[in-house]
């Protein structure tokens, strides 16, 4: 029957693209763990420095990883740390207090950075050295505090949008009970309605740690270099585990360093890992939560 | 106690307005550091325009055909692979192997950009340069081979929300009429859902332009126009990444906020039409 | 083998998210004839229904044990038996649900629906064939100005004789009514029994319901299921 076979070529053709999907997959994990499987360990971070004496700070380390997993690690923690409080802030106010035409603008503008390229929000921070450069007397060049500026802008639409969605969910019955009890429009947010909702706004703020940890456009533009050494200041230039990969792929000097190049991808890719499985835990619990 | 109820809603109206008139401000940053450039010539001419830095002739032309060109590859191959696996993702496979399937989609979208880019010019670029289309195998097809890898998860998202949302009632009426699970995919699901698989296909599409990494590292960067998909080709945003490592106060490097602005038009656009196809709908579902 | 008889369960064991419905149930139901499966709420009647058709396979999580035939062009088969997809049982086992569930189309659409299903292209035999459904439900008159009009615009009793006139389509020798009246009023109540009686003499109907006079109106049979049992009780 002619229908029956354009029915079976649908079904082999979707089995067909899901195992081309999972089987590059696979592949990049494989090849990653073949060609830097052999890297991972302290070589691969420290360098030639005992790891006591590069944690201690006693020594630079210059042929590991060190300086970019820590300069990845603090613009991380800068960048969430900014955005965080300031996500929430916006995400409550959309929530409980927006409404009408402000509510539908605020909420376009939202929609507008969350698509925003990386890139060009990377140039935003860039303008925005050459506007501090203008009017301020001493040089501000890209730097880590830039980069962390830019990446926060980069990852907030994502906290926004996150306890925005789960403060609305939150069903009639359970909003009304503290302010049956007299509580005020604010302790019912800070007592009822946001602990209610932790899960959701742990899964987004998962969500834009592994956004700021990936993201190489922005940083490329703020302050990110090849080689800087540890971050001693938010006003210097600073190296990042993603950027150095990038880097490796195309200026690799020699064998050595394409094989770090390999250790940094594996070790990027398994932290991604990681963050992908709290993600998933903080979704089971939230999903547990709504089943009860 | 009001003082301090006061002092919260303050704060909260702070944060959000803040955080969008930053976004206005991003565009108006865009605007006056290429005004020099676009008080040149009109805004039109400097799209249409050429590049020739030597006469003076700053156009993007050749970056504008560039991203169109990689990102409607990287949608035309991804688009039926997206569409198969969330098929597979809703109707074909038994429903633990379901949520199987959707976990290895959401892992592969947390997989870093540079990762995909990263193995790609160390496999893919050697067999396009030895096997397809020769030269130095960085071109265009490279690119928009890996970038639909990376845009897939996004559309199989979306594409999976809308397939999974048809009311239950529908599906109840048609699974007892006796329809085969392709049957109910064409006549019941994908009329149903396609509200947002037009919504996943322009998210897709916006996602290819936006992307920075996978052209810069793999599209080649020339900056003449492509007449194939085997010629090297150079996008907006790797424009941008590019000339700013160069210097900072020539035409040239105004050029960039140019393709700034053009990308942040883009995404007005794509913003405007999603919520046109789909009203309501979220855009961060992932 | 009785002579008449066109359904026959042999020690069926049911279980639904690891709670037993039924257990060890030996029964067998003539053809052209109205069966009443009556009993209280949360019994699993629904549930017990859908095992005719395979729909709780749909569903997930369930676990059948023992065998089922039906009888189809003079043979008894096993409905669970190899050889025998669910997507065709379901076009010879027809369903109608305890809400009308109209799909988001035309009235048109709706009722040829089954037909597109089967493979047949849209032609003048389909509109006759619609007409003809559509009378048979008495349901023709109300709707024969507005058939491209979209289904749910009709009232719940319309919905519900659209349903069945759509199960209809492709001719289906069982019809299971999972409450069909439930979510209706009275005078739509009464015109769905005029026409299940008017069914049964050609096709064998299986009749959930928990109204008492709707039972003795309609049911040649009624059996009622509690405690994981069916027993005859008339």
């Amino acid at each position: 029957m002619m229908r029956k076979s354009y029915e079976r070529f649908i079904v082999l053709f979707s089995w067909g693209s899901f195992l081309f999907l999972s089987a590059i997959l696979l592949f990049i994990f494989i090849y990653l763990v073949m060609r830097g499987g052999g890297t991972i360990g302290s070589r691969l971070v420290f360098g030639d420095v005992s790891p006591l004496d590069a944690l201690l700070l006693r020594q630079r380390v210059f042929d590991g990883l060190l300086p970019a997993i820590v300069g990845t690690f603090v613009l991380v923690v800068l960048a969430v740390g900014i955005a965080l409080p300031v996500g929430l802030a916006a995400g409550i106010y959309m929530a409980e207090y927006a409404s009408g035409w402000i509510k539908k603008i605020l909420s376009a503008l939202f929609d507008v950075l969350a698509g925003l390229p990386s890139i060009v929000i990377g140039l935003a921070g860039f303008s925005l050295t050459l506007f501090l450069h203008k009017i301020l007397p001493n040089r501000i060049g890209p730097c880590l505090l830039i980069s962390a500026l830019a990446l926060s802008f980069l990852i907030m639409p994502y906290v926004v949008r996150s306890t925005q969605m789960a403060l609305e969910s939150i069903p009639l019955a359970l909003r009304h009970t503290a302010p049956a009890m007299g509580a005020t429009r604010l302790q019912n947010i800070l007592y009822v309605l946001l602990p209610n909702c932790l899960p959701d706004i742990l899964g987004g703020a998962i969500l834009a740690i592994g956004r700021a940890a990936e993201d190489t456009a922005v940083i490329m533009l703020t302050g990110v270099v090849a080689s800087a050494g540890l971050p001693r200041s938010l006003f210097e230039q600073f190296e990042a585990l993603p950027f150095y990969i990038y880097y490796i792929s195309s200026q690799y000097a020699n064998p050595e360093e394409l094989q770090m190049g390999f250790g940094a991808a594996l070790l990027l890719l398994v932290l991604c890992g990681i963050l992908f499985v709290f993600a998933f835990l903080m979704e089971q619990l939230i999903q547990r939560r709504m089943l009860r | 106690m009001r003082l301090l109820s006061r002092l919260s809603v303050t704060v909260f109206r702070l944060a959000a307005f803040g955080s969008g008139l930053l976004t206005i401000a991003v565009f108006l940053m865009m605007l006056s550091f290429g005004w020099p450039l676009l008080t040149d010539g009109q805004f039109f001419t400097l799209l249409a325009g050429e590049w020739n830095p030597a006469n003076g002739l700053f156009g993007i032309y050749p970056m504008v055909v560039g991203s169109i060109s990689i990102a409607f590859l990287a949608l035309l191959f991804s688009l039926p692979v997206s569409l198969g696996t969330s098929f597979v993702a809703t109707v074909l496979a038994p429903p633990p192997v379901r949520r199987f399937v959707l976990g290895i989609i959401r892992f592969m979208a947390g997989v870093p950009t540079v990762i995909y880019g990263f193995v790609a010019v160390f496999m893919l670029v050697p067999f396009m340069r030895e096997q397809i289309t020769g030269g130095s195998g960085l071109n265009i097809l490279t690119a928009a081979i890996v970038l639909a890898v990376l845009i897939a998860p996004t559309m199989i998202v979306f594409f999976v929300s809308g397939l999974k949302n048809v009311k239950p009632e529908y599906c109840l009426a048609v699974d007892a009429l006796g329809a085969r699970p392709v049957q109910k995919l064409i006549f019941l699901l994908i009329p149903q859902a396609w509200p947002s698989i037009v919504s996943g296909i322009i998210m897709g599409l916006g996602r290819a332009m936006g992307d920075t990494l996978i052209s810069l590292m793999l599209a080649g960067n020339s900056i003449a126009i492509p007449a194939s998909v085997s010629d090297s080709g150079r996008t907006l945003t790797a424009h941008i990444a590019l000339v700013i490592a160069a210097d900072f106060s020539s035409m040239e490097f105004k050029s960039i906020f140019a393709c700034g602005l053009v990308l942040y038009i883009f995404t007005v656009i794509v913003v405007v039409a999603l919520r046109w196809v789909s009203p309501g709908q979220d855009l961060r579902s992932i | 083998m009785k002579k008449n008889e066109k359904i026959r369960m042999e020690n069926i064991c049911f279980s639904y998210k690891d709670q037993k419905i039924l257990e060890n149930i030996t029964v067998s139901f003539p053809e052209n004839s109205i069966v009443a499966v009556t009993g209280p709420s949360g019994t699993g009647k629904s549930t017990f229904l859908s095992l005719f058709n395979r729909l709780w396979e749909t569903l997930g999580e369930g676990r059948l044990h023992g065998k089922m035939f039906v009888r189809f062009g003079g043979r008894m088969v096993d409905i669970y038996g190899d050889g025998f997809s669910a997507a065709e049982l379901r076009r010879r086992v027809g369903m109608v649900f305890q809400a009308p569930n109209p799909l988001p189309m035309s009235i048109y659409k709706n009722i040829i629906f089954p037909l597109k299903l089967a493979g047949q292209r849209n032609n003048g035999e389909m509109v006759e064939k619609v007409e003809e459904m559509l009378m048979k439900v008495h349901l023709f008159d109300e709707v024969k100005d507005r058939l491209h009009s979209d289904a749910r615009i009709l009232s719940g009793g319309q919905q519900q004789r659209l349903c069945i006139a759509r199960t209809l389509m492709l001719d289906p020798e069982i019809l299971l009514l999972d409450e069909p009246t439930s979510s209706l009023d009275k005078n739509g109540s009464t015109r769905i029994e005029d026409l299940l009686l008017e069914l049964r003499s050609e096709r064998t109907l299986l009749l959930v319901s928990h109204y008492k006079d709707q039972i003795s109106r309609l049911a040649d049979k009624t059996y009622e299921l509690a405690g994981k049992c069916l027993m005859r009780i008339s």
